[in-house]
């Protein structure tokens, strides 16, 4: 089997970044210019409606994976976080790094990839849960912000 | 109609793709991404299991796939392809939020066609998929 090579790591290397959409792509969309609805294909103006409604939803459920963080660290705080409850940790951050980011909130993706590393080392001393508590502290307030599509 | 160094002979209008994600909203848009943008059929597996059903069943013209996934995960379900001769030789793209430079290395023994990672842009998702496949839409 032939070895990958780093072309084939789409979106991993800032020297290989995957083709973007036109500059006319849709208002509002990441990366895109602004500019006239008119020139708009309108595949791509519906996706943008279609992921914003969708968006709507994976929000209440990263909150509710926020959450979930949330009372993992409070165990862990405690002492009493056990292996079943960490991995289930491991799991709700991991899926927050994906569909935050995917859709519109890109720095709460980043914060929950720090806390996925957090429950994956497993050291749970003062500094580190002072600094998840700070990580998820803000995990919330970016999720409570407009999404940036 | 075009043959595709993967072996497969069909139109872009044509091709099927085959989703695996156990997150359902990620599963979705990624759907309607490939769909609208790409101009694609696509059906999508909730789980590495399913995939594989899927994949017999219908014998998509590539998978996109998830790696972390409670039970069969990606690297699993791609082995479990590459074992059946009526899906070893269909595409498989990672996507993943996962990279650790030690996995790519775990990884190139699979035979992926590449690696997307998460979070992803729906809108050039397609044609990053075009891309690694090789596919000229």
């Amino acid at each position: 089997m032939a070895g990958m090579t780093p072309s084939l790591w789409a979106g991993t290397d800032p020297a290989n970044d995957a083709p973007r959409p036109p500059d006319t792509a849709v208002s509002g969309v990441r990366g895109a210019v602004p500019d006239t609805t008119a020139e708009v294909p309108k595949s791509w103006s519906d996706l943008d409606g279609a992921i914003r409604s969708i968006g709507e939803h994976a929000l209440k459920m990263n909150l509710a994976r926020a959450g979930e963080l949330t009372e993992a660290l409070a165990l862990a705080a405690a002492g009493q976080l056990d292996d079943d409850r960490r991995m289930a940790a491991i799991a709700a951050a991991h899926q927050l790094v994906g569909s935050a980011g995917t859709f519109g909130f890109p720095g709460a993706s980043d914060l929950a990839a720090e806390l996925e590393r957090f429950f994956v080392r497993a050291v749970f001393e003062e500094p580190q849960l002072m600094a998840a508590t700070a990580q998820l502290t803000a995990l919330f307030a970016d999720l409570a912000t407009e999404p940036d599509y | 109609v075009v043959t595709q160094s993967n072996g497969s002979a069909t139109t872009p209008a044509q091709r099927r793709i085959l989703v695996v994600d156990d997150d359902e909203l990620l599963r979705e848009v990624a759907k309607i991404a490939l769909e609208l943008v790409g101009g694609w059929h696509v059906t999508t597996a909730h789980s590495g299991a399913e995939a594989l059903n899927q994949a017999l069943l219908h014998h998509p013209d590539a998978v996109l796939l998830d790696v972390m996934m409670p039970g069969l995960d990606g690297p699993g379900t791609v082995a479990n392809l590459r074992d059946n001769e009526h899906t070893r030789d269909i595409p498989v793209i990672f996507l993943t939020a996962k990279m650790p430079s030690e996995n790519r290395v775990r990884w190139d023994r699979l035979g992926l066609a590449g690696v997307i990672a998460k979070p992803f842009d729906p809108m050039t998702l397609a044609a990053e998929m075009s891309r690694l496949l090789g596919w000229q839409e």
